[in-house]
């Protein structure tokens, strides 16, 4: 029961915008539960979206809190970005650059964990996904854009 | 040295108008190449999905590296020192958090615009009128400010009148749109972000130059020139409320800007679209670290004086430099990819207007989803030419005006209406389409209406009608309309919750975060 397919379906979505295959008249036609799919693993995909958000969420929240940080010293308390470090700079400077660097940095380590954890957690549950089908089924087909998460 | 110094600035350069031309030329030899592969929908508003992470990372830059923001922000640190660079973070900030919460799920969900994201599972014809409306009046906001800046730079710049420099932008960005489509202005984006890091960059080696390659040699100079106030933040964030609205705004308003989330389209996959905001959130980093020294460069080798002479506002000051560090040959480099670098944001602009016409507005309202492929292409070409000459009439039209405000005002816009509605449709199950709806809707009217009574327009454009201060005290909407947003798009799916789009939740789910079915 758990492994419903409906090939024609699914097979659409590669090509269709998701209005056309959204249309009503596509459940009622039958029993089968709504958009019935080829579904992920529960367990699996809860933890997937979980850790998603758990690294992007972390990484908004320290972007934003640096970032706003930033702000409110500007506002409040200006006069110890003044203050002069060696080399006749003033903490400001390096501050600044500091934060122009930690954005970026912040985009490398999402993008390292997502090559490194996100993508394979995807593949893996991807192909539990396609051994639960059918045979005869156009896996390639139905699963075209999946293998790259 | 920089008192006696006379500028070329202003005069017909012919070195730069050769440069220009050959920028045009060479840009136009792209379209007619690209034009060949830009007769599919997907082929005209998203390259075929063919580009490359780390072309469409340079791109990305591309369309965000604005003249404004290499001349303005470069002319504001060369004036007023260390703020010029709290303007620089704040308009990069904005990536990460972009691609932390939206470009992935952009990419998977949908097809041509965030539209297709918010309307996945939500009635389509609402939908698509609001979140159009958000985004034309985003585009239109950042055009119009567009259009007026390149009058005026252009004008600075050679000497052409202000009409004919805004009618050459319109014509060439009207030729690189309709005919090339995406991939045309995806390689006039490329060409114009290498150009203008190149140029930056040999500027900056010039500059360093001159202090044994040691900025902190070239920040010891600026300080000894103009006091240690330089070096140090200034007056630009007084009021901590405006601060932080102008803060959200540049923030989230990022992941709101149609021209940018289009982008996204363009590249095969999730995987690609995540590298290319990497790529570009680098790429942008090095241009504003670049602007910093160049605007200290024209401090201290130009002077502050020589700057605010030739422009209020300091917006030559990047070129005067150029004329002191490299004479009137590298001007005339450097005036040329300022005047590439306007055509390849408006080109993008103008691209983002269109799409959202033909695919939002024209096939999913008018014509119901009915309409063809070919019927689509047709109408985002002529909708391309609208916009481009409404664009020339704009730009014309508000000559002279004060349309600073304008490129603030489509952040605030893109945060409260865009960005609201598009990351509450990802991530919450009970969003209903008339939350969205009201979200969309509370967000716009907020920004736009509460500009309008704030400072920003009340005083320094409508110089206080009837004698009144202004009614709003922010500079920057969003503090007010962003919040409001969300409370709006929750209020309403509370109030008409829509059983049918949460069971199509766990299919968005699987296609946003498996790729299944992913255009």
């Amino acid at each position: 029961m758990a492994t419903i397919t409906e090939t024609a379906g699914t097979t659409d979505m590669t090509m269709e915008a998701p209005q056309t295959h959204m249309a009503p008249a596509q459940h009622g036609a039958s029993h089968l539960p709504h958009r019935a799919h080829h579904h992920p693993d529960e367990a699996q995909f809860a933890a997937l979206v979980r850790a998603r958000w758990g690294v992007s969420l972390t990484l908004t929240a320290l972007m934003l809190l640096i970032y706003f940080g930033f702000i409110m010293v500007l506002a409040f308390r200006r006069d110890l970005l003044q203050a002069p470090v060696g080399g006749g700079m003033t903490l400001g400077i390096p501050v600044g650059f500091g934060i122009i660097v930690i954005a970026s940095a912040l985009t490398g380590i999402y993008v390292w964990w997502a090559n490194r954890s996100y993508d394979g957690a995807v593949r893996r549950i991807v192909t539990g996904m396609q051994s639960g089908m059918q045979p005869g089924e156009k896996a390639g087909q139905t699963m075209k854009g999946a293998h790259h998460g | 040295m920089a008192s006696e110094f006379t500028s070329t600035i202003g005069q017909p350069n012919a070195l730069s108008i050769g440069f220009f031309f050959l920028f045009v030329a060479f840009t136009l030899g792209v379209t007619w190449w690209a034009a060949r592969r830009s007769r599919s929908a997907a082929e005209f508003y998203a390259a075929g999905r063919s580009v490359t992470g780390f072309q469409n990372g340079l791109a990305l830059a591309g369309d965000y590296m604005s003249a404004a923001s290499f001349l303005g922000i470069a002319g504001l640190v060369a004036l007023k020192g260390y703020d010029g660079l709290i303007y620089s973070i704040g308009f990069l900030v904005g990536w990460p958090v972009m691609m932390f919460l939206i470009a992935e799920p952009l990419r998977n969900l949908g097809k041509y615009t965030f539209a297709d994201v918010v309307a996945y599972r939500l009635r389509q014809r609402p939908i698509r009128v609001a979140a159009a409306c958000g985004s034309l009046m985003t585009v239109a906001f950042y055009l119009i400010a567009q259009m007026v800046g390149s009058g005026s730079l252009v004008h600075l710049m050679f000497g052409l009148p202000y009409e004919t420099a805004v009618l050459v932008v319109g014509a060439v960005m009207i030729a690189y749109v309709l005919f090339g489509g995406m991939l045309a202005t995806t390689w006039v984006q490329i060409i114009k972000a290498v150009l203008l890091l190149g140029g930056a960059s040999v500027m900056v080696f010039f500059v360093l130059r001159h202090f044994g390659f040691s900025p902190a040699e070239l920040f010891r100079a600026s300080a000894a020139r103009y006091g240690d106030k330089v070096l140090a933040p200034g007056g630009l964030v007084s009021n901590p409320w405006d601060a932080l609205s102008l803060g959200m705004a540049l923030m989230f308003g990022t992941a709101g800007l149609p021209h940018i989330l289009m982008r996204f389209y363009t590249v095969p996959d999730a995987k690609a679209a995540r590298k290319s905001v990497f790529y570009a959130t680098g790429l942008i980093s090095y241009f504003y670290v670049l602007t910093f020294i160049i605007g200290f460069g024209a401090m201290t080798l130009v002077g502050q004086e020589v700057v605010s002479g030739f422009d209020k506002g300091g917006n030559m000051a990047a070129l005067l430099l150029a004329e002191v560090t490299g004479g009137t040959m590298f001007l005339g480099f450097i005036a040329a990819v300022a005047f590439a670098t306007i055509l390849a944001v408006v080109a993008g602009l103008t691209l983002a207007g269109a799409t959202t016409y033909a695919h939002d507005l024209y096939a999913n309202v008018f014509r119901r989803g009915q309409s063809t492929e070919d019927d689509e292409v047709r109408m985002a070409k002529r909708a391309t030419v609208a916009l481009g000459v409404l664009a020339v009439a704009l730009g014309i039209a508000f000559k002279g005006q004060n349309v600073a405000f304008m490129v603030g005002l489509a952040f605030a816009i893109a945060a409260s209406a865009n960005f609201p509605a598009l990351l509450m449709s990802i991530l919450w199950k009970r969003f209903s389409t008339f939350g969205a709806v009201c979200s969309i809707a509370t967000g716009a009217t907020l920004a736009v209406g509460l500009i309008v009574l704030s400072p920003t327009v009340w005083v320094d454009v409508l110089h206080s009608p009837w004698g009144m201060a202004a009614p709003f005290m922010l500079k920057n909407p969003a503090l007010i309309s962003l919040p409001a947003a969300f409370a709006a798009g929750w209020l309403g799916s509370v109030l008409r919750p829509e059983p049918d789009a949460e069971q199509r939740y766990a299919e968005q789910k699987i296609r946003n975060y498996l790729g299944v079915g992913a255009e």
